[in-house]
């Protein structure tokens, strides 16, 4: 039992690793910090895993809920915020996005259209439109209703439309 | 998959309401076709990004291998470079007196270039011996 538990730690580290990695840039947008918080989370399971074997059972939903919690911690404490809210850069002229940009531009532009949302809209288009997880895995990291969460996520989801269509609107 | 039920799927989309599936379905449909209405077009970039983003890894550090590249060039130029010297020498020792301060240099070098290497060798496998230690703790708490 034990060997299995072991095991799967082990076998799940790495996608484990590049998912939590992936959260906490989405909600530090710092490269280095979220490799550093990754790091710290992963120490923590790993330790955790020795008083609370219990919890192993759910090794990822409760990695992703701990990294979520330590991020929003170090945005709170250290008001990383106004790094979050850089300005989103304007695109030069041209018909469409797709269009106008080299595949590498416009992702970087949608990443940081998406840095611009507030942390809970943030955290959940990351969880459901990323990592696509189901309503029922979001409620257990976000710990709200999924009726809620559609909320957020449909408002997250116009927000970035919005960006979207502003670019064709001005007729870049 | 048509225009029509596309625009249906990003509707519901946008409000929160797809399933899964239907998400799946959009992303398929961005993946697939390079041509398309305007209006769709515009997404194009978010779904493109969606699935682009979800494999981007932790970012791994191979400093400590590829640090040890022109190291270990110059330690192999070195050694090779070591032992001709050494045998030239010892060569001629056998004809004519030995220059032993030059021996002694070939010697100095060949064990500096030794303890170069071997010091850069270890820094490779401190994160392998971290696993060990990995394993080793979790052995024992099997052992429990």
């Amino acid at each position: 039992m034990q060997l299995i538990l072991k095991e799967s730690f082990l076998n799940d580290l790495p996608p484990l690793k590049n998912k939590l990695f992936r959260i906490a840039k989405r909600l530090l947008v710092s490269k280095e910090e979220a490799e550093d918080a990754t790091q710290e989370i992963l120490t923590k399971l790993w330790q955790m895993d020795a008083h609370n074997r219990a919890k192993f059972k759910n090794l990822e939903a409760y990695g992703v809920t701990m990294i979520k919690n330590y991020c929003l911690d170090r945005l709170k404490s250290k008001q990383v915020q106004g790094r979050a809210n850089q300005e989103v850069p304007q695109l030069s002229s041209g018909n469409s996005l797709a269009r106008t940009l080299d595949f590498a531009d416009a992702t970087q532009w949608v990443s940081k259209i998406i840095n611009k949302l507030p942390e809970k809209e943030r955290i959940i288009v990351q969880l459901r439109d990323i990592e696509q997880y189901s309503f029922k895995e979001i409620e257990s990291v976000v710990d709200l209703p999924e009726a809620t969460i559609r909320v957020y996520l449909s408002r997250a989801r116009k927000k970035i439309r919005t960006a979207f269509l502003k670019i064709d609107n001005y007729g870049l | 998959m048509d225009s029509k039920q596309i625009r249906f799927l990003l509707d519901q989309y946008f409000e929160g309401q797809t399933t899964r599936k239907e998400e799946l379905l959009i992303r398929r449909f961005y993946l697939e076709n390079k041509n398309m209405e305007t209006d769709l077009e515009k997404f194009r970039a978010l779904f493109l990004y969606f699935n682009q983003a979800k494999k981007e890894p932790f970012p791994t550090k191979q400093v400590g291998y590829k640090f040890m590249i022109p190291y270990a060039i110059a330690a192999s130029f070195l050694i090779l470079g070591g032992v001709f010297l050494t045998q030239k020498k010892a060569t001629k020792t056998a004809e004519e007196s030995v220059d032993q301060a030059s021996v002694q240099k070939a010697y100095n070098d060949f064990k500096s270039n030794f303890t170069q290497l071997s010091k850069h060798w270890e820094k490779g496998t401190a994160s392998v011996q971290y696993l060990d230690y990995w394993d080793q703790t979790t052995k024992e708490f099997i052992k429990e």
